[in-house]
């Protein structure tokens, strides 16, 4: 009996570290602060990500504003994609590293990547008013509420 | 307890977290490009503009530092340290080099000396 089959067959108990992985996957997504969620695309196939690149992203909410942030060195403006619709924004950008026209490459140790994520917000965005920047190498994107989900005060009159 | 409690970063134990500025130290990612008469050395560096930066020479290294402050979430501010020591071939010319930044990643431009370029050598015939 190979190692391999030891830890991956064990006949009629099926596949018991399974549960580890799916585990793994489920500890992978996170939830931002403010109670802003993450929701994974299923519907897509994952592509695949090269190993410690992962751009990081920050999410928060104030005064009625969604805030997003990713971290986005090397990253031209022209190559980032935002799309917002109802309650999601949809960011994708990528980096690829075509080299330098006129120099040799001698060390490598950036990446390239290919970052496409979707956000649920807890509540419906004015579109219209959605605004990107991109300085530095970091993203931000403000994602004002539609003004109908904000609250508004009734007075209550006394006969 | 007599003190007042801040509303957050307050440990069990009562000590208050230092709250101001989360400070991350990153080892940048860098690489290196040659042609016949400079090495570029391209690091990233998110959030960092041209007034971030720091770049000494020290005999044959080069010490590059670069700190920014990004507001970030709220109650969360971000401050990211960068930090790289790059050894000088012997072929640089220390004096020339340069550095920009674009898109946040920082440029460096190390001229190679005049001796050290390839000279083409002109044959005469007798």
């Amino acid at each position: 009996m190979s190692m391999q089959s030891l830890f991956y067959d064990f006949g009629e108990f099926g596949q018991p570290f399974r549960a580890f992985d799916l585990l793994a996957k489920e500890m992978t997504r996170f939830a931002a602060p403010d109670g802003v969620t993450q929701k994974l695309d299923r519907a897509e196939p994952r592509k695949p990500r090269a190993p410690g690149v992962f751009p990081e992203v920050e999410a928060w909410e104030k005064d009625g504003v969604f805030f997003l942030s990713a971290t986005l060195p090397g990253v031209a403006k022209e190559d980032v994609s935002i799309t917002v619709e109802k309650n999601t924004v949809n960011v994708s950008t990528k980096r690829e590293l075509p080299g330098i026209e006129g120099y040799e490459l001698r060390a490598r140790e950036r990446r390239a990547f290919a970052f496409d994520r979707t956000f649920e917000l807890p509540a419906p965005i004015a579109a219209d008013k959605v605004e990107a920047s991109l300085e530095n190498g970091i993203l931000t994107v403000s994602l004002p509420k539609a003004p109908e989900t904000k609250p508004i005060k009734i007075n209550v009159k006394s006969a | 307890m007599s003190q007042p409690t801040p509303a957050n970063g307050t440990h069990a134990n009562g000590t208050t977290k230092e709250r101001a500025f989360h400070k991350t130290n990153i080892l940048p990612p860098l690489d290196v490009y040659e042609n016949a008469d400079e090495l570029l050395v391209v690091i990233d560096v998110p959030g960092i503009s041209a007034g971030d930066l720091s770049i000494e020479v020290l005999g044959d290294s080069l010490k590059f530092t670069a700190e920014a402050r990004t507001p970030g979430a709220p109650g969360a501010p971000v401050e990211r340290v960068f930090e790289r020591v790059i050894r000088l071939p012997a072929n640089i010319d220390a004096e020339r080099i340069t550095a920009e930044t674009k898109n946040g990643t920082v440029v460096l431009h190390m001229p190679k000396l005049e001796a050290a370029k390839p000279r083409k050598i002109p044959v005469k015939s007798a």
